[in-house]
C-alpha cells in the first residue's frame, strides 16, 4: 500500500510538474516573440508608416496581426500533423453549437483585441511597454470570473490586484502625463492598444477555459487560431479595403519581401508554441496559476529585448514590471502547498467546499 | 468511430458507467472506437484523463498499481467517474 501511495503521489507531483514546466515555456516563448513583433516595425513597407498617420498606421497593425495569424496557424498545420491529431482538430470544430464557440469567442479577445492592440502599443510606444501593459490581464480575468460566476475575489487577490494595478501606474503615468502637459510624442493609442491587450487576455483565458475543460488543447489552439485568421481574412481587412482608401493591397503585396516574411514566421513559431504550451499547462496547474506563471514573460521580454535589440527599460518600467509579476504571483498562490484537483467542485462525496482560492480557477 | 471529440466521448462514456472505470478500461474503448492502435495514443488517453481529473470532471475512486501489463510496471492505474461538476460541465456543453 505504500508503494501505491508514493507511485500515486509521484504520478500527481509529476502531473503538477509538467503543467509548470508548459507555463514556463510559454513565458519564454511569449517574451522571445516580442523580438520579432519589434523587428517586423523596421521593415518595408511598415518602416515607411509614420506614427502620426493614424489610418495607415492602424492599418499596418491590422495587415501585421492578420499576417501572424496566418504564420501561427502554419506553424499549428504541422504541429497538428507531427501529433497526428488532424481527425480530432475536425471533430472538435465540428461542435461549433456547444463546444467551439468558445474558441471562436476566445479569438476575438484574444486576435483582434489583444494582438492587435499589442502590435498597436509596439509601433506607437514600444515594445518594451507593450508587454509590461499586457501583464495588467489577470485583473480581468478575475473581473470577468466575479461578474459571469459570481465568485468573490479573496483579500488575497485583492492585495495582488491592488500590487498589479500599482505597477500599471508605474508603466502609464510618466507617458500619460507627458501626453497631459502636451511634450508627450502622441502615442495615446498605443496606451490603448497596451490596455487591450490586457483586457484581451484576460477574456480570452476566461472564455476559452470553458471549451478546454472538455475538448483537447492541441486541437483547441488550433481551432481558436483557424477563427482568428478567418477574422482578419474574411471580414476586417476586406472590409479595411472595401470602406477605405487605405492601400491595403500595396501593403499586403509589399510585405512579400524577406525579412518581413522571415519575421513574421518567427513570429507566428514563437507565438503559436507559447499558446500551445500556455493551453496545455491550463488543465494541468489551472487557469489561475497558469496565468500568473506565464505572466514571467515580462522578465523574458526585457531581457530578450535588450538582448537582441538593444533596448534598455526605463526606471518606470523596471519598478512597473516587479510590481506586475509579485502581483501576479500574490493573486494565484493562495495555498503554498499545488493541489491535484485545482477546482473545489461538488463531488459525490461533499458539498461544495467554500472557495478560498484564485477566483480563476473556478469554472473557468 | 464517434462523430465526438475524444475528451467528449469519454465523458460520455463515464455517464453511463456510474459505478467508474479503470484508467486502462477507458483507453482500450477509446482506441478501439477511433480504430487507433500502440502506445502513444494510450498514453494521451492517459493524459486527457490528468486534464479531466484536474479540472473536477471526474473523481477518483481507486487505484491500483500496474503489475506491467496496461503502462507499464509500477504505474499507478486509476479508477475514475463523473463528478456531479463534470455532469454539469458536459449540460453546458451539449454533450448530455
Amino acid at each position: 500500500m505504500n508503494d501505491l501511495s508514493t507511485a500515486r503521489t509521484q504520478h500527481h507531483t509529476r502531473s503538477v510538474r509538467w503543467g509548470f514546466t508548459w507555463a514556463l515555456w510559454c513565458a519564454i516563448l511569449w517574451g522571445a516573440w516580442y523580438v520579432p513583433g519589434t523587428a517586423i516595425w523596421y521593415e518595408a513597407p511598415y518602416v515607411n508608416m509614420a506614427v502620426d498617420q493614424t489610418g495607415p498606421f492602424l492599418m499596418s497593425a491590422a495587415v501585421i496581426t492578420m499576417f501572424s495569424a496566418i504564420s501561427v496557424v502554419l506553424w499549428l498545420v504541422l504541429w497538428t500533423g507531427v501529433l497526428g491529431k488532424w481527425a480530432e482538430f475536425f471533430r472538435t470544430l465540428r461542435q461549433l453549437r456547444f463546444i467551439s464557440k468558445w474558441y471562436f469567442l476566445a479569438a476575438i479577445f484574444g486576435g483582434p483585441m489583444a494582438i492587435f492592440g499589442s502590435f498597436i502599443a509596439i509601433g506607437y510606444v514600444g515594445p518594451i511597454f507593450a508587454a509590461i501593459a499586457g501583464l495588467m490581464y489577470p485583473i480581468v480575468g478575475a473581473s470577468v470570473a466575479k461578474l459571469w460566476y459570481a465568485e468573490k475575489i479573496t483579500r488575497r487577490a485583492a492585495l495582488g490586484i491592488a500590487i498589479i494595478i500599482s505597477g500599471g501606474v508605474a508603466v502609464y503615468a510618466p507617458g500619460i502625463f507627458a501626453e497631459l502637459s502636451g511634450s508627450g510624442t502622441g502615442a495615446w493609442l498605443g496606451y490603448i492598444g497596451g490596455l487591450m491587450a490586457a483586457v484581451g487576455w484576460g477574456l480570452e483565458g476566461a472564455v476559452a477555459g470553458r471549451a478546454l475543460d472538455v475538448t483537447d488543447p492541441d486541437v483547441g489552439l488550433p481551432v481558436r487560431f483557424f477563427a482568428e485568421t478567418l477574422y482578419w481574412t474574411v471580414l476586417i481587412v476586406p472590409a479595411i479595403a472595401l470602406f477605405t482608401d487605405l492601400p491595403v493591397g500595396d501593403v499586403i503585396v509589399q510585405t512579400f519581401n524577406p525579412w518581413a516574411i522571415v519575421w513574421i514566421l518567427l513570429a507566428g513559431l514563437t507565438f503559436g508554441f507559447c499558446y500551445v504550451s500556455w493551453y496545455k499547462a491550463f488543465p494541468l496547474i489551472g487557469v489561475g496559476r497558469g496565468q500568473a506563471f506565464a505572466a514571467l514573460y515580462g522578465v523574458f521580454a526585457v531581457i530578450f529585448l535588450a538582448l537582441f535589440a538593444g533596448q534598455i527599460p526605463d526606471w518606470n518600467f523596471v519598478i512597473g514590471l516587479a510590481l506586475t509579476v509579485f502581483g501576479g504571483f500574490v493573486m494565484y498562490t493562495e495555498r503554498s502547498e499545488v493541489l491535484e484537483v485545482l477546482r473545489a467542485v461538488r463531488t459525490h462525496d461533499a458539498e461544495p467546499q467554500d472557495q478560498a482560492r484564485s477566483t480563476q480557477e473556478l469554472g473557468i | 468511430m464517434s462523430k465526438l471529440h475524444m475528451k467528449g466521448y469519454i465523458l460520455q462514456t463515464l455517464k453511463q458507467r456510474q459505478e467508474g472505470l479503470w484508467d486502462h478500461q477507458i483507453a482500450q474503448q477509446v482506441l478501439k472506437e477511433y480504430g487507433l492502435h500502440g502506445e502513444y495514443w494510450r498514453g494521451n488517453v492517459r493524459l486527457s484523463l490528468t486534464d479531466l481529473y484536474a479540472g473536477g470532471l471526474l473523481e477518483e475512486i481507486d487505484q491500483a498499481l500496474d503489475d506491467g501489463s496496461h503502462f507499464g510496471d509500477g504505474k499507478v492505474l486509476f479508477k475514475f467517474r463523473l463528478s456531479p461538476f463534470g455532469l454539469e460541465r458536459m449540460r453546458d456543453t451539449g454533450l448530455t
